[in-house]
């Protein structure tokens, strides 16, 4: 496989998601779980999407899906026209917990990607350099994962997926951990960055709020077991500033949602 | 102590090195204590002082050095080969579900089992020289380095093995980067587990089937009732196994940092 560096070499269509009857389960006989049932659902190329739901309803395990890190029970996952691919460095995934690896730099873990895919030290070196930059970060590129503060880690997590362009970007809840400032601060760098690029974008998220500002798409799932119940389109401007939170358009499609999540019965008996 | 040093009167117990001698000291000073008011009989145990004098005696008048590099060399053969094929088998064990199921049960078994018994069997096959010795030495130390690095590849966290997948890394690249510096702390308990098994087999392959040796000077030392010398020899054991462990913690230290897995 070639590498993805380039960003110039992307195909048009490489981004493109296509989701047909598609099926998870875990185990078998008695302990069987049904994950994801059912999913339909397509996402053209750099698009943003959100994953919203509850704990347990399978945005996760949608996400591993995509990247190939689980294997699909039924039906088909397509990415960028290829029929369930195995992991690959078209798509990158920003893990849920930072899972960085605690005795590389923080250089050399944003590095990771374009070291497996072969990149010279020095390009390597200017492209991290430059997402690192972006992110605030490049005073700790010599750091050690232990030294940073969590929302700093979740930066180096998301670089590390940045770093080899992928046309597909899978974001497991990345600002979950984060307090609200930071968490905010993170959300408008992630629709700058998303700008100037033109991957592909599905964000699990279990807050309302997080999936209207960023999100194009905002795809709600119902639990046990998990499964797409509605899928709303967020046609607030862009590029949208934080402000876009206190307008009449963003508060009564976040009501919508709520209600949305309400009435499906899936608040409140949440065990996961 | 002076008292315009910046030490505090605590800080000095910090210094590693300090802490390290200071135990040394403590130790030798029982050591010679118990040696000259314990057993009567000379024969079960002597002071410190009279130990370092037969170490003195053995180096000046019996070829120690020669007795030392014998040993060393069959050591080095021995322990590296098993610190090699270990690490081969015990990743090539690690990585793959069906091979762990088949081979994981015989390497716990020979894990498990005093492979030393073997040794008059080891020698019966390759005579006495040093290739019989350096064998026994391989024998005893390669299993629970087999062991201890299947334990370590299977043990690294799920979450970075999945970062390594995902990012699709080729399979060397992912063993190197990501598994074995996952797996090191357990590759280094093996590393050190097979320091002292090593030592075990060496003293034993010297006492059956040698003419010269750490383990050989040792065992004559026993037979001739020379109870100081006998304290000497396993003196230079523990000091080359402390001096091996120390090297080893200097590679675990440069490949993590220092950082706690």
């Amino acid at each position: 496989m070639t590498s993805q560096v380039d960003a110039t070499t992307r195909s048009a269509t490489a981004g493109e998601l296509a989701f047909s009857g598609l099926g998870k389960t875990f185990g078998k006989g008695d302990r069987k779980v049904v994950a994801l049932t059912d999913v339909n659902l397509t996402a053209r190329n750099g698009e943003f999407i959100a994953f919203l739901g509850p704990s347990g309803c399978g945005k996760s395990t949608l996400l591993r899906l995509i990247m190939g890190l689980e294997t699909v029970s039924t039906g088909t996952v397509s990415v960028g026209g290829r029929i369930n691919p195995e992991p690959g460095r078209d798509r990158a995934l920003v893990f849920q917990g930072d899972s960085l690896l605690p005795w590389r730099t923080v250089a050399q873990n944003a590095e990771l990607g374009l070291e497996f895919a072969g990149a010279s030290r020095r390009d390597r070196r200017a492209q991290v350099d430059d997402l690192l930059r972006l992110v605030g970060l490049q005073d700790f590129a010599k750091r050690y994962p232990h030294e940073l503060s969590g929302g700093m880690r979740q930066r180096v997590n998301l670089v590390r997926a940045l770093a080899i362009d992928p046309s597909v970007l899978l974001m497991d809840e990345p600002f979950g951990a984060l307090d609200a400032l930071t968490r905010e601060t993170m959300q408008t760098e992630l629709l700058r960055i998303w700008h100037e690029r033109s991957s592909t974008v599905c964000f699990v998220t279990h807050s309302i709020e997080e999936a209207v500002f960023l999100a194009d798409r905002v795809v709600v799932f119902q639990p046990r077991p998990g499964r797409i119940i509605e899928d709303v389109v967020v046609d607030l401007p862009r590029p949208r500033e934080p402000a876009v939170r206190r307008t009449p358009e963003f508060v009564e499609l976040a009501q919508r949602l709520w209600q949305l999540l309400m009435s499906s019965g899936s608040l409140g008996i949440g065990t996961d | 102590m002076s008292q315009t040093t910046s030490v505090t009167r605590y800080g000095v117990l910090h210094s590693p090195w300090l802490t390290y001698l200071a135990s040394i000291v403590l130790g030798a000073a029982v050591w010679e204590t118990i040696g000259r008011l314990g057993p009567k009989s000379k024969l079960i145990f002597v002071p410190l002082s009279a130990v370092l004098q037969s170490l003195g005696t053995w180096f000046t008048k019996d070829h120690a050095l020669a007795d030392i590099r014998t040993s060393a060399v069959e050591f080095g053969i021995g322990y590296g080969v098993a610190l090699g094929v270990g690490l081969v088998v015990g990743v090539i064990l690690g990585r793959s579900k069906v091979l762990n199921k088949v081979f994981g049960p015989i390497v716990y078994v020979f894990y498990t089992a005093p492979i030393i018994t073997l040794t008059p069997v080891i020698i019966g096959v390759v005579g006495l020289n040093l290739g019989a010795e350096s064998f026994i030495i391989f024998a005893t130390a390669v299993f629970p380095m087999i062991f201890n690095t299947i334990a370590g590849i299977r043990n690294v966290p799920k979450d970075l093995k999945d970062v390594a997948t995902a990012f699709d890394g080729p399979r060397v690249r992912r063993l190197l980067r990501v598994e074995g510096p996952g797996a090191l702390i357990y590759i280094m308990v093996g590393a050190r587990m097979a320091v002292s098994r090593a030592l075990v087999g060496l003293y034993l392959a010297e006492l059956l089937g040698a003419s010269n040796g750490i383990g050989y000077a040792a065992y004559t030392a026993y037979t001739n009732l020379d109870v100081p010398r006998l304290y000497a020899a396993l003196l230079v054991l523990a000091l080359a196994g402390m001096v091996i462990t120390g090297l080893l913690r200097l590679i675990e230290v440069r490949v993590t940092h220092g950082v706690e897995l």
